[in-house]
């Protein structure tokens, strides 16, 4: 009775090593997690919504208003038109600069001597340079606002001799599409 | 430990600046057009006519000098009208007779006839044998005919002129058989 005993604490003490063998015993670990937020890029867009005004500026006008559609240029005339394109830029390093495009195609042939297009941008925020007429740059992030003005302008010129052919009357200036550029700018 | 991670750190950089390279990463670019419309030029144009119906080259046919003799006269009337779209002024700039071949006679009618222009609100005062009161833009010889801007003209405004020829009663007897072609050009200028 006693060897039998024995022989069973025996075994016991085996399982109980084995089970303690076969079990989640590990060498220490531990984890955390480090938080540094999250980064969002920055944006840079333009926006070109703002609906823009005519304006006749021409000598003896009876009124400034003009009406593309129904007003019509004759010689001495110079009507403008202006509109404010917004920029928005953010980013803490942003930079860019605004470029306003050409309409050279505009004026048809038979004009081309007598009707000038002249387009500008003129910035009255002092955090925009204006570089030559069609250029506006920024140093750092925000809302700019930045007004653009096209201007035609009919050659008064002489009174002539001749009847002025019928071709060069009732001729479209098309100022359909004055692209407007804003880039960012890197150095 | 602390050279370990700066290097891993400038590792990642480089990572980054070297994938930034190759993909299609650019700086930024927005853009936008602005429409003003067309506009366009508006046109000039002035016609003469009858009232019903109105041409840059009109035949005058109404003023019929067949029957013209000493110290008699003939006349109708002549709307000028603005057919452009521009307000415009009109003159006349001179006056002939276009008669080809030009026979002595028709040159001598032509020298002794005398023009007179003048505006009036009805066609009827300016029938064959009323006589106008309305003052003369023009009263003369044919050579030298010419008024300057008599009045405005809206763009599809008209104006009713009465257009007289006069022979004197006092005419040379070598005018006698003469034939005239009245020509009357006439001018718009832009107001």
């Amino acid at each position: 009775m006693k060897k039998i005993t024995k022989a069973a604490v025996a075994a016991g003490a085996a399982a109980a090593l084995m089970l303690g063998g076969a079990g989640s015993l590990a060498l220490w670990n531990d984890s955390k997690t480090v938080d540094a937020g999250t980064v969002t890029t920055g944006h840079l867009t333009l926006d070109a919504t703002a609906a823009g005004t005519w304006t006749d500026m021409s000598i003896g006008a009876g009124t400034t208003a003009f009406v593309p559609g129904t007003d019509h240029l004759v010689p001495g005339d110079t009507v403008v038109y202006s509109q404010t394109v917004t920029i928005a830029a953010d980013g803490k390093n942003l930079r860019g600069a605004l470029t306003v495009g050409a309409l050279d195609a505009a004026v048809p042939e038979a004009l081309a001597e007598d009707v000038t297009v002249t387009i500008a941008a003129a910035p009255t925020d002092p955090k925009l340079t204006l570089i030559g007429s069609n250029e506006v740059s920024f140093a750092e992030p925000g809302s700019y606002e930045v007004p653009v003005t096209i201007t035609v302008l009919f050659a008064k010129g002489v009174l002539g001799t001749v009847p002025t052919p019928a071709a060069e009357m009732g001729a479209d200036i098309d100022l359909t599409a004055l692209t407007l550029t804003l880039n960012q700018v890197r150095p | 430990m602390r050279k370990i991670l700066m290097s891993a750190v400038a590792a990642a950089v480089l990572v980054v600046l070297f994938a930034s390279a190759q993909g299609t990463a650019a700086l930024w670019r927005a853009e936008e057009t602005l429409k003003p419309g067309t506009i366009t030029t508006g046109t000039l144009s002035l016609a003469v006519g009858n009232g019903s119906w109105a041409s840059a080259d009109f035949p005058f046919e109404a003023l019929d000098t067949q029957t013209l003799g000493p110290g008699r006269f003939v006349q109708a009337p002549l709307t000028i009208s603005n057919t452009g779209t521009t307000t415009l002024g009109y003159s006349l700039v001179g006056a002939a007779s276009a008669t080809t071949p030009q026979s002595a006679a028709d040159a001598a009618l032509a020298a002794a006839v005398v023009l007179s222009v003048h505006v009036t609100d009805d066609s009827a005062a300016c029938a064959a044998d009323a006589s106008s009161p309305d003052p003369s833009l023009y009263e003369g010889s044919l050579a030298g005919a010419a008024f300057a801007e008599a009045g405005d003209l809206q763009p599809g405004e008209g104006e009713l002129l009465c257009v007289r020829v006069a022979l004197p009663a006092n005419a040379s007897p070598d005018a006698a058989g003469g034939k005239l072609q009245l020509v009357l050009t006439w001018r718009g200028d832009q107001r």
